[in-house]
Order: C-alpha cells, then sequence, then structure tokens
C-alpha cells in the first residue's frame, strides 16, 4: 500500500496567489518588480494547464515508479524521517540533472521552454509552466532513487517541497541573501541568472534548492551587477497565445525533423543542444557565448592598443 | 465536480490578477528610434542600421540593414517589451501592400502574421527594403 503522503504544491496555490498579488503591490509602490496585464494573464493560464495536464498523467507515473520500486530496489529503506531527508537531497540532485538536460537537450528543452518563455521576472514566472513535460524523458531521472529503495510517494512528497522552494526565488524584490545562505541555496540572484538570456548568463545555475550542485558540476555563474539580467528567450516569442507557447518548440522539432535529410540529422534535431542545425544557420547557447567572448576579447585588445597609442604618443 | 469547480475558481483568479497588472502596470512606452535601435543591437550585435522605419502606430519597426547582408529587422512591441527579428529570404512567405500597410507572413509559429500601417512618406522605402530581401528567393544562386 503506497504511503499517504499530502501534496504540498496543493496547499500552496493559495498562498502562492496571495505573494504575486503581494509583490505586484510591492512592484507599484517600489519600481523594484515588474508585471505586465498579459504576461501575468499568460504565465498563469500555463500554470493552470500545467496542473490540469499533471493531474491527468499522474495515475500513469505514480504506477510506473511503484512498478520499478516494488520489483527492482536494492534495499528496503522503509519511512523514518532521515529517509525523507536522504530522499530530499538526492531528488534535488536529480532535480539538476533533468534540469541542465531540459537546457542542453532540445526533446526536453521543448517543455521546459514554456518557462523561460516570459521577458518578465517575478512570482507569476514561477508559475508559468509546461504541459508537455510527460512527453520528455526526465521521469527517468528519479528512477535511480526508486532503485536504491526510497519510496516513491516520499521522492514525490520531497520534489514538491522542492517546487515550492523555487517558488519564492522568482523575483526581483530580493537582492541578495546572506553569503552564508547564497553558498549553499538557490536564491534569487543565482535564479535570475538562470532566467537571463545575456550570453554571459546562458545555460547556467540548474540548481532547484541546492546550488551545490552547480559549483560541483561547473555550470555556477554569480550575478554581475554590471552585466543586469535580461529575461527571456534567446528568441523570445513574439505572442501571448498561450496554445503557441504551450507547443511552438514542438512544432520547430517536428517541421525540422521532416526536413532533414538524413536519419543523423533528426535524430540531432531531437538530442542536440536547442539551436543545433546540420549547417550552422541557427545559434547554439554555446555558439552565442563564445561570439560575445570573442567580441569581449577584440574589445578588450582595441582598448588596450589604443591606450598604448595613446601612451606612445605622450 | 470539485474538478471543475476548482479550475473555474482558478480562471477567475486569475483573470483578476491579470488586470489587476495591467491596472498597476499600464503600457506607456511606444517604440521610438533609439528604443528600435537599443533591442536590435542586443539581438543581433553584428546588425549595422541604415535607417529605421516605425508603424504609425509605434506597436512595430522595419529595420534596413546593411549587414547581416541580405536581411532586414522586424521588431513587435509586445506588452512592454519588444520581440526581435532579423528576417532573411527564407523567413517571409509574402508580403502583400495596400497602400502604406504591409502585411508579412512568416515562418515563425509565435508570429505568423505581422501587419506595419506605414507613413506614407516611408511605404516606398520600406517596400524596396522588404523587396530586396523577399526577391533574393528568385535568385538562383540565393541560398
Amino acid at each position: 500500500m503506497p504511503l499517504d503522503l499530502p501534496q504540498p504544491t496543493e496547499f500552496a496555490v493559495p498562498a502562492f496567489v496571495f505573494f504575486v498579488f503581494l509583490e505586484m503591490i510591492y512592484g507599484w509602490r517600489t519600481g523594484r518588480t515588474k508585471f505586465e496585464g498579459k504576461d501575468t494573464f499568460t504565465s498563469l493560464l500555463m500554470g493552470l494547464g500545467s496542473t490540469v495536464s499533471g493531474a491527468a498523467t499522474a495515475a500513469v507515473f505514480f504506477t510506473a515508479s511503484y512498478w520499478i520500486w516494488e520489483n527492482f530496489r536494492l534495499f528496503d529503506i522503509g519511512a523514518t524521517w532521515w529517509v525523507f531527508v536522504i530522499a530530499f537531497i538526492l531528488d534535488d540532485f536529480a532535480y539538476y540533472w533533468v534540469h541542465r538536460f531540459g537546457h542542453r537537450m532540445r526533446w526536453m528543452w521543448a517543455a521546459h521552454v514554456i518557462h523561460h518563455s516570459s521577458q518578465h521576472y517575478n512570482l507569476t514566472t514561477a508559475l508559468r509552466q509546461t504541459w508537455t513535460g510527460q512527453l520528455t524523458p526526465g521521469f527517468l531521472f528519479r528512477w535511480p532513487i526508486f532503485l536504491i529503495g526510497i519510496e516513491p510517494a516520499i521522492v514525490f512528497f520531497c520534489a514538491g517541497l522542492n517546487l515550492i522552494y523555487q517558488f519564492w526565488i522568482h523575483t526581483e524584490a530580493i537582492k541578495k541573501m546572506p553569503r552564508w545562505f547564497e553558498a549553499i541555496f538557490n536564491t534569487p540572484s543565482h535564479h535570475r541568472v538562470h532566467h537571463a538570456n545575456n550570453p554571459k548568463y546562458l545555460d547556467a545555475n540548474y540548481a532547484g534548492v541546492f546550488i551545490i550542485w552547480d559549483k560541483m558540476f561547473g555550470s555556477f555563474i554569480p550575478e554581475d551587477e554590471a552585466v543586469p539580467c535580461r529575461y527571456g528567450l534567446v528568441r523570445d516569442l513574439g505572442t501571448f497565445n498561450p496554445l503557441r507557447v504551450a507547443f511552438h518548440e514542438w512544432w520547430g522539432i517536428i517541421t525540422d525533423i521532416a526536413s532533414a535529410k538524413s536519419v543523423r540529422d533528426a535524430v540531432l534535431f531531437l538530442l542536440a543542444p536547442p539551436g543545433w542545425t546540420p549547417d550552422g544557420s541557427r545559434k547554439t547557447s554555446d555558439m552565442i557565448r563564445a561570439e560575445w567572448l570573442a567580441r569581449q576579447q577584440n574589445t578588450a585588445e582595441d582598448s588596450r592598443s589604443s591606450s598604448a597609442t595613446h601612451q606612445a604618443a605622450e | 465536480m470539485d474538478f471543475v469547480l476548482l479550475t473555474v475558481a482558478s480562471l477567475l483568479a486569475i483573470s483578476v490578477l491579470g488586470a489587476v497588472a495591467g491596472k498597476l502596470f499600464p503600457v506607456s512606452s511606444d517604440l521610438n528610434e533609439q528604443r528600435v535601435s537599443r533591442n536590435l543591437l542586443r539581438y543581433e550585435p553584428l546588425a549595422e542600421i541604415e535607417r529605421v522605419f516605425i508603424s504609425s502606430d509605434k506597436k512595430t519597426a522595419i529595420v534596413h540593414l546593411n549587414q547581416p547582408d541580405k536581411t532586414f529587422g522586424l521588431l513587435q512591441q509586445l506588452g512592454d517589451r519588444v520581440v526581435c527579428r532579423v528576417v532573411g529570404f527564407t523567413d517571409v512567405e509574402t508580403a502583400t501592400w495596400e497602400d502604406s500597410t504591409v502585411r508579412l507572413t512568416l515562418q515563425d509559429f509565435t508570429q505568423p502574421t505581422i501587419t506595419l500601417a506605414l507613413e506614407a512618406a516611408d511605404a516606398a522605402q520600406v517596400k524596396a527594403v522588404i523587396d530586396s530581401v523577399v526577391n533574393q528567393r528568385e535568385v538562383p544562386d540565393a541560398a
């Protein structure tokens, strides 16, 4: 009999609504946070659609998870309090990798892109969630935790807590947390970098709760006050239409695969990073960053050479 | 039934929050040459802007570009933000003119059509800009 644990996100929804409203009032009074009516509406509608789509398919994933756990687990770990602690940490580790692949593999990006598609960054952005996560292999990343022996209900409970934690970091209202906190946990500052489309910040800070995973695996970039974050996609959406928002990248994949000249290209349109093309006609994040770095270096060299010329002239 | 009630209540809350956001944060700025240039250069740092043409409602703009070659800039104000595109001939399906208004249909799932009502004085030049890109399609070695 599966453990009967509450779903944390269900209880958090009224609080989410309250804090969104609070942030709006704060932004209106101070100018420190920004909203836009249609963007807010679209973000929240995406959140509702995500909840509906998740509810419609929950039983399938729940059953599959339990099948894995009941038939293949290596250890009987039980459900004491420390199991919840370990589960939380392991689930956050799995989340880091799901999220990293969500940015680095177009198949998973097609679902995750929705969350990044607003040009605003506020608490409604936190709720701007995918309708199509179930169409990606992201669910596989939790299977190792079930195989270790942790019951799926515990993992899903921890995953719910993880999502709730990530709500408050979607804001510009908080500049920095205390240094010790910034060192260990994901924060508004770290997550602003993650949502930024500045070349310097692309594909960084994938953490859910613990930023330490980014530091361990080389994906951490601190927020730079000299480079204010600009939010959205490298190629921003031209619509607030929720259906086009939800499916635009899937449509892109389908049309690219349909026009692929080889099986290899078709597969890579799905598995390679977003922006990959066989002829290099579009740009991946790595290409954008490399071009930006080259421009920075050219500017620095021009500056040094100009300074040397000036000194020589003097 | 609970699910239906919850969904309806959610839609109501969403509508209210969207309306409140629209009221508290009205969109007050339109496109101007400076804003167009700034956003386009952010989007395409290597762009060389020859001239900016802004629609009469100041919500869209076409930019005559010297670089990248054989393209033009297309900007649209979406809410209080700007959406940028650098358009080549493969991106444009049709460009249809009626007096000083051009309707572009694009290979762009999130922006399939865009209509610009231009000042009469700009229409001829904008037509030349668009045609110089779209007509690449008819050049045998354009690709």
